[in-house]
Formats: structure tokens, C-alpha cells, sequence
């Protein structure tokens, strides 16, 4: 029984090697049976691979202590849902996980396309995709594997690292491994574009939504981390630029410039080698991640264990960046530009084309600061770490840049916009956002930096409503429908458009939180006996009692706190430390916080007196930092504006179908 | 068609300079060394009086927490080195989570203070072995 999972891991590597050679053997011999074996392969594999992660999930919840992995990271009194997540707490099933989302994307991919029997990009495609899935099932199979058996077994788990026992540990990974995984079918496509020489429109029509999907879910994955490290670590912030955390962010910076650079190329035929480029960086990038997290070359405050995966995955990384340099290399001749230029510096495609420089010098100054120990302790024998300053002084005035861009775009007509007309269009906005700059001073904002962050949001934001009353004004004047009806005409009719638009409104609330809470949190410590108040800022506290509690697997001593704001009571907080059964001499810090639309009050208890009951507080006041919460919200509901309710018509999906088919025909296949 | 090519070539020259001067404002401000203790006491006279990283293991027994007065203090010793020399180190403020635990290594940002021979720390940052995957090692 034990061994199901086991077996089935070796099958799924052996379905994969056999999809590998019908693939090679159908577009060699030109067979349509090898290829459709090897589409069918792909069914298996996704069902291997699915009964392998439920065995495991269910020698999770069963507490199956015999097999190593499930000893390792569960307790029989752990939660059920932790015991769930168990399948990604750990770097065996993380990568169980990332092989199984792989093989359901794999699937997917090939099942969607209606085409398929006489696709000549989809066995190509496949190839791509299949050769990363077999990747992933020789680490499951031979490097980490995930059932492998205990020699001795145990009673009980050594349960779950207290850190991870929080529900930022339910969603923070899974979203990071769907953004990363979903970029493998971009990647895919765009490889099998470059091997048919062919980098025309079709391969990013087709994989539009999956781009989407994947950048939404890496984005929602940053922000978990973040939001679980302002819950749980108890520093009061939410990015510290970790190495860690750069190497999630990286990819998010590549595939933003993307899903720009793809607009000017579906509109105006250019940047083709730079899109697959791109992509390719992107899909890299996030192995190179994995890489970092993994091997432990880059000191972190995230102690992922330090294996010899983490050199696996910089094989697969070289790899992969020499085939795809390679395709990219050979063809360049072929697929040179031979589209027209952009015409003028003050275009929207010029705008995209900043965003990208942009977006792509903030990726390489991340890049730089997060390897800059490795290169100088190569060069110069010593270590020498970069901070957050570092990323900081640099990518602040480069992120003011791409808001002010945000702004712009919009005002800039596709190809040449007259002087005149951008200085029309830029009339309102900017008398607003030149406005906004008293308002400011007067409400306490008085440095260089915020005062930009906050004047230019103020600009994106009006000229975003800007647009939507536009579009629906021209809607009232040319159907003589009403405001209501003309609005939600135009914000359906172009789905994708005012998707975008919403997407840039959060992405400025975002901006605004991590603005307020980087330039202006406050922070004091405060020693306080029973019974006695601190004033801090606006706040009055009142340390009441110091009380403990047991739950679960855990018992936790909190002190609780009486909360007065500008003398009004407004209710009671409880940091706390929670002391975990398994792990009783590592307290972990439980925050507890109040939190508001304007600030947040977040109080971490730091130590007590056992006998007089005096504590330790650590009072941190964030401003603005829901926003950033707020602001995740809105770009989700942007993006599934743009992509999810667009049901297209079955003659559309055909049209496209039939114009790829017709586009590739006549071609020499290898 | 010559005019553009300049254009074109200026603008680039322009972004790489501001950029580069953005990393050599960014390296100023934000670079710092990052030592094991025992590098610390060798590299003591160039390095001047600027911020440093410092790398150890905590001496067992020596974290000592003055609630009253808020302050910390523990001794700092190269990771899995008996005899190394050992960095006095003073922190304002609470003791982070897991800093008594065995083995725990730790990160401290701040400056040494000649004089007093301690280091006096505003940073500290700890980095548990076990947080999220045990060493091969262990398991």
C-alpha cells in the first residue's frame, strides 16, 4: 500500500520518457499516431501524478508517521488544514507539488486546443513542456524523493515548524508555485515558435491567458509572503529585500515588462525576438530562484536547508538558458525586425517601451544586489553584503518612474501624438496632481520622496478615471444610451483595456501602502508594570494582565492591552508568545494588530518578568499599510476582468485556430 | 534617418549614466562587509569606523536580557569553532524569537566600539537552522 505512491512517481517518469520518444518519432516521421500516443501520454502522467500528491495528502491526514516526510513535518494534534499543507512545508513535497501543478498544465494545454490532431505547434510545445515535467520527475523519483520510509518508526511527528502554522502558509506557496509553473507553458509556446521559425502573433494570442494567470498568481504569492511575514515574523514589515524575496520578485519584474512588450507586438508587429527573450528570462528567472532558495550559496534570513537540489536546479537553469540563447541565436537572422519602427519618442508604444527599459533595469539592479556578496567575494576575497538601502536608493526613483508612466500612457496617442494634443490631454491631471502637493505639505508630508510617491498617484489615478469618463461620455453622445448603461458598455466592451486600467488603480493603491508604511512607520519600545499606561503617538495603551491559554498543540501567554485612540477606547489587543509543544524552548511571537484604513497599530510583546509581570512592548505604527491589501484585491479583480468573463465565440477560437494553421503550413518541419 | 540614430544613441547613454549613478548611490549608501567574528578582529584596522554585518553562533549562556533598562546582550562566536574569539555584543531593545536555542546562528548589523571592545548592534537578524527544511545532515 505504502508503496503506491512510490510506483506511481515511476510510472509518470516513464509515461514522460515514452511521450519524449512518440514526440520525436511523430515530428520526425511526419506520423500523427506517435504524436496523438504522446497527447494521451499526458492524460497519465497528470494521473500518476495526482494520485501520487493525494497518497501523500492522505498519509498526511492519516498520520502516516512511517514515511519520513510526514514525520518530519506533521503531529498527530497538528490542524487538519496544516496537515493538508504539509504537502508544500517541506522541500520533498514542495517539489511533488511543482511536478504535479506542471503535469496539470501540461494536460491542460494539450486538451484545450481543439486543434490538436492536425496542430503543427502543438508537438513541439509539448516537447518543451514534457522535457520540464521530466526534469521534475527525476528530482520526485531519485534526488528528493517523498515517500521514502522511516527506519525506525515513530509515534508521533516532529510537527510543524511554528512559523508555518499560520494561514499565510495555506496560500503563500501554492500562488508562487502556480505563477512560476504557469510561466512554463509561455515559455513552451515560445520555444516551439522560435524551433518553427515562426514568431508571429499566434503564440501569444494563445497563451494570453495563461500569461495572465500566471503573473496574477506570482503577484498574489509576493504579497502573501509579505502579508505572513507582517502576521507572523513580528518585525512590523512586509519586505525586507531578502534574497529570498528578490528572487520572487525578479521574475514578477520580467514578466510585467512582458505583458507589456506583448501589446506593442500584437498592435504594431514589433519586438518579437524581445518578447521570446523575455519569456525566456522570465521562465529562467524563476528556476534561478528556486536555485538560490534552495542551495544556500546566498545568505538569507530564510533558512531553506542547504542541499544539493539547489545545484540540480542550476544545471537545469544553464540548460535551459543555453537552448533558448541557442534557438534565439540561429534564428535571429530570419526574424529580424522587419516591421516598422517606433515613430515618435512621445507615442503609447514608446511608453511601453520605457516601461520595459524600466522594468528591466529594476530587475537587474535587484539582480545585482542580490548575487553583489558572490562577485565580491570572488573578486575581492571578502563578503560584502548589500542592504535594503542599497535596493532602496535605486529602485524607489525607478518605481516613481513607472508610476508617472502609468499616468502618461494613457495620455498618448498609438504612433504620434501632436504637442498639442498630449498637452490638452495632460491639462486636468496635472493641475490635480499639482494641487495635491499643498494639500500634502499641509498634511505632514513634507519629504522629497513620499511627496512624489503620493503627488504622482494622485496623477495615475485621475488620469484613470480620466479615461473611463471619457470612454463613457463618447458612448452617451453616440448612442444615446444613458451614463449608467454607456459605462458598463464600454468597461465590458473592452474587457482587456479597462482590465488594465483597474490593474494600474491597484497597483497604485499598492504603491501608497508600501509608501506609507516605508517612509513613515514608527516604532518604540516601551517597558510597562501591570496597570500602567504609555502614550505613543495618538494611542494610549493600557497593560491590563498577562494571561495564558492552551490550543491545539500549543499554549500561548499574551498580555492584554486596553487600546484608547485620541481618548477614544477602541478595544483590546493580545500580542503574544506561543510556546508549540514539539518546540517548547522556541517561543514564536504571536503580533497582534488593529488594523484601520489609515493605519495600522501593531504591538509584538518581547518579554516578561515572571514574577513582577512586567513587560516588554514593541509599539509599530504602519500608515497606510492596508492599502497594500486593498490594493492585491483590486489588481485580482483587474486581471479577471480582463481575462476570465471574455467567453469567446466558438468562430473566434476557430478563426485563430485556422490562421495559425494557415500561418505555419507550407512550412519545412524538421 | 542620422538625426534619429543620435537621438536614439544620446538617450541611451543618458538612461546607462543615470542608472549607473543610481547603483554607485545605491552601493554607497547600502554596501557593507559581511564577516564571520573572527574576520571581524583580523580586519579591525581597515575597515574604520564603518557599519558591518557580523556573522556567529551564540555563545550558550550568555544571552542576558535587562528587562528595566531594555537592553541585550550576548556573545557572539564563529559558527561551529570552539576556540574562536569571542564578539560582546549590546542590543536596544527586545530579544528576537529563538535566540536561546541551540546552535541558532545569527546576524548582527551595527558598529564596534574600540574602546569598550563591544559591538554595539541595531539590527539583528536570526536565522534558525530548523525554519524550514532541516540540514541533509540532520535528517
Amino acid at each position: 500500500m505504502i508503496d503506491f505512491g512510490k510506483y506511481s512517481l515511476l510510472f509518470s517518469l516513464i509515461l514522460s520518457i515514452l511521450v519524449l520518444i512518440g514526440l520525436i518519432i511523430g515530428i520526425r516521421k511526419k506520423d500523427g499516431r506517435f504524436i496523438e500516443m504522446s497527447y494521451r501520454g499526458t492524460k497519465g502522467i497528470f494521473a500518476f501524478m495526482t494520485f501520487a500528491c493525494s497518497f501523500l495528502v492522505y498519509a498526511f491526514i492519516m498520520d502516516d508517521f512511517r514515511i519520513e516526510y510526514v514525520a518530519s513535518y506533521s503531529e498527530k494534534a497538528l490542524p487538519i488544514f496544516y496537515k493538508i499543507t504539509g504537502l508544500w512545508a517541506g522541500q520533498k513535497g514542495s517539489l511533488l507539488f511543482w511536478g504535479w501543478l506542471l503535469s496539470l498544465f501540461t494536460f491542460i494545454t494539450v486538451q484545450r486546443d481543439e486543434h490538436r490532431v492536425n496542430s503543427l505547434y502543438l508537438p513541439y510545445t509539448l516537447f518543451f513542456l514534457n522535457l520540464t515535467s521530466m526534469f521534475f520527475l527525476v528530482l520526485v523519483n531519485f534526488v528528493t524523493p517523498p515517500f521514502e520510509l522511516m527506519a525506525v518508526f515513530p509515534a508521533d511527528g516532529n510537527g510543524l515548524n511554528p512559523l508555518l502554522q499560520n494561514p499565510g502558509m495555506v496560500f503563500h506557496p501554492p500562488t508562487l508555485y502556480l505563477g512560476y509553473v504557469g510561466f512554463t507553458v509561455p515559455f513552451a509556446f515560445a520555444m516551439a515558435a522560435l524551433v518553427m521559425e515562426d514568431l508571429g502573433e499566434w503564440w501569444i494570442k494563445k497563451t494570453r491567458t495563461w500569461i495572465l494567470f500566471s503573473w496574477v498568481c506570482l503577484t498574489l504569492g509576493i504579497i502573501f509572503g509579505g502579508w505572513w511575514a507582517y502576521k507572523e515574523l513580528g518585525w512590523g514589515g512586509v519586505w525586507g529585500w531578502d534574497p529570498v524575496e528578490n528572487s520572487s520578485f525578479m521574475p514578477w519584474l520580467t514578466a510585467t515588462a512582458f505583458l507589456h512588450s506583448v501589446i506593442i507586438q500584437e498592435k504594431r508587429r514589433m519586438l518579437k525576438i524581445w518578447n521570446v527573450s523575455l519569456i525566456l528570462l522570465t521562465f529562467s528567472l524563476c528556476i534561478f530562484g528556486t536555485f538560490i532558495t534552495r542551495s544556500g550559496i546566498i545568505s538569507s534570513v530564510h533558512a531553506f536547508g542547504q542541499s544539493p537540489v539547489g545545484f540540480v536546479f542550476l544545471g537545469f537553469l544553464i540548460l535551459v538558458l543555453a537552448a533558448g540563447i541557442y534557438l534565439i541565436w540561429t534564428r535571429y537572422e530570419k526574424l529580424k525586425e522587419q516591421n516598422p519602427r517606433i515613430e515618435a519618442f512621445l507615442s503609447r508604444e514608446s511608453s511601453f517601451l520605457y516601461n520595459n527599459i524600466i522594468l528591466v533595469g529594476i530587475c537587474f539592479a535587484t539582480f545585482w544586489g542580490t548575487i553583489f556578496p558572490l562577485i565580491s567575494e570572488a573578486v575581492k576575497g571578502v563578503k560584502i553584503s548589500v542592504g535594503p538601502p542599497f535596493f532602496n536608493t535605486i529602485n524607489a526613483p525607478l518605481f516613481l518612474l513607472l508610476i508617472l508612466l502609468m499616468g502618461v500612457c494613457p495620455l498618448l496617442g498609438w504612433r504620434k501624438t501632436s504637442s498639442k494634443g498630449i498637452l490638452i490631454n495632460c491639462l486636468l491631471p496635472f493641475s490635480l496632481t499639482a494641487l495635491s502637493l499643498p494639500v500634502l505639505y499641509i498634511s505632514g508630508i513634507r519629504s522629497f520622496m513620499p511627496a512624489f510617491f503620493y503627488s504622482f498617484s494622485v496623477f495615475v489615478i485621475t488620469t484613470m478615471l480620466r479615461e473611463f469618463y471619457l470612454g463613457t461620455k463618447a458612448g452617451v453622445k453616440n448612442s444615446e444610451k444613458g451614463w449608467l448603461l454607456s459605462f458598463w458598455t464600454l468597461v465590458t466592451r473592452n474587457r482587456r483595456k479597462y482590465g488594465g486600467f483597474i490593474i494600474h488603480i491597484g497597483m497604485v493603491f499598492i504603491v501608497l501602502g508600501l509608501a506609507g508604511y516605508g517612509y513613515f512607520q514608527y516604532k518604540e519600545d516601551a517597558v510597562l508594570n501591570i496597570g500602567q499606561e504609555v502614550t505613543i503617538k495618538n494611542y494610549r495603551l493600557k497593560y491590563l494582565d498577562l494571561t495564558s491559554r492552551t490550543k491545539w498543540n500549543f499554549e500561548g501567554v499574551g498580555a492584554r492591552i486596553e487600546v484608547y485612540d485620541s481618548g477614544a477606547f477602541k478595544g483590546y489587543l493580545r500580542p503574544e508568545k506561543r510556546f508549540y509543544k514539539k518546540r517548547e524552548n522556541q517561543p514564536t511571537t504571536e503580533v497582534a494588530i488593529m488594523d484601520g484604513i489609515a493605519e495600522d497599530l501593531y504591538l509584538i510583546l518581547g518579554d516578561w518578568d515572571r514574577r513582577s509581570g512586567s513587560i516588554t512592548l514593541t509599539v509599530v505604527i504602519n500608515p497606510l499599510i492596508s492599502w497594500i491589501w486593498i490594493g492585491t484585491g483590486v489588481v485580482m479583480f483587474g486581471t479577471f476582468w480582463a481575462v476570465l468573463p471574455k467567453r469567446r465565440r466558438q468562430e473566434d477560437v476557430g478563426l485563430l485556430e485556422k490562421e495559425i494553421i494557415l500561418r505555419l503550413k507550407g512550412m519545412e518541419i524538421e | 534617418m542620422k538625426g534619429r540614430q543620435i537621438t536614439i544613441v544620446f538617450s541611451v547613454l543618458l538612461i546607462m549614466a543615470a542608472f549607473s549613478y543610481l547603483v554607485f548611490l545605491g552601493m554607497k549608501e547600502g554596501s557593507m562587509y559581511y564577516l564571520e567574528v573572527s574576520e571581524l578582529f583580523e580586519k579591525l584596522d581597515e575597515m574604520g569606523n564603518g557599519k558591518v554585518r557580523v556573522n556567529g553562533e551564540i555563545v550558550p549562556g550568555s544571552v542576558n536580557y535587562d528587562l528595566a533598562a531594555l537592553t541585550l546582550n550576548f556573545t557572539l562566536k564563529d559558527k561551529d569553532i570552539e576556540d574562536s574569539p569571542r564578539l560582546n555584543v549590546i542590543y536596544k531593545g527586545p530579544p528576537p524569537d529563538m535566540l536561546e536555542q541551540e546552535g541558532v546562528t545569527l546576524v548582527a548589523e551595527g558598529f564596534y566600539n574600540m574602546e569598550k571592545r563591544i559591538f554595539k548592534a541595531n539590527k539583528l537578524l536570526v536565522k534558525c537552522p530548523s525554519k524550514y527544511e532541516k540540514k541533509e545532515d540532520e535528517a
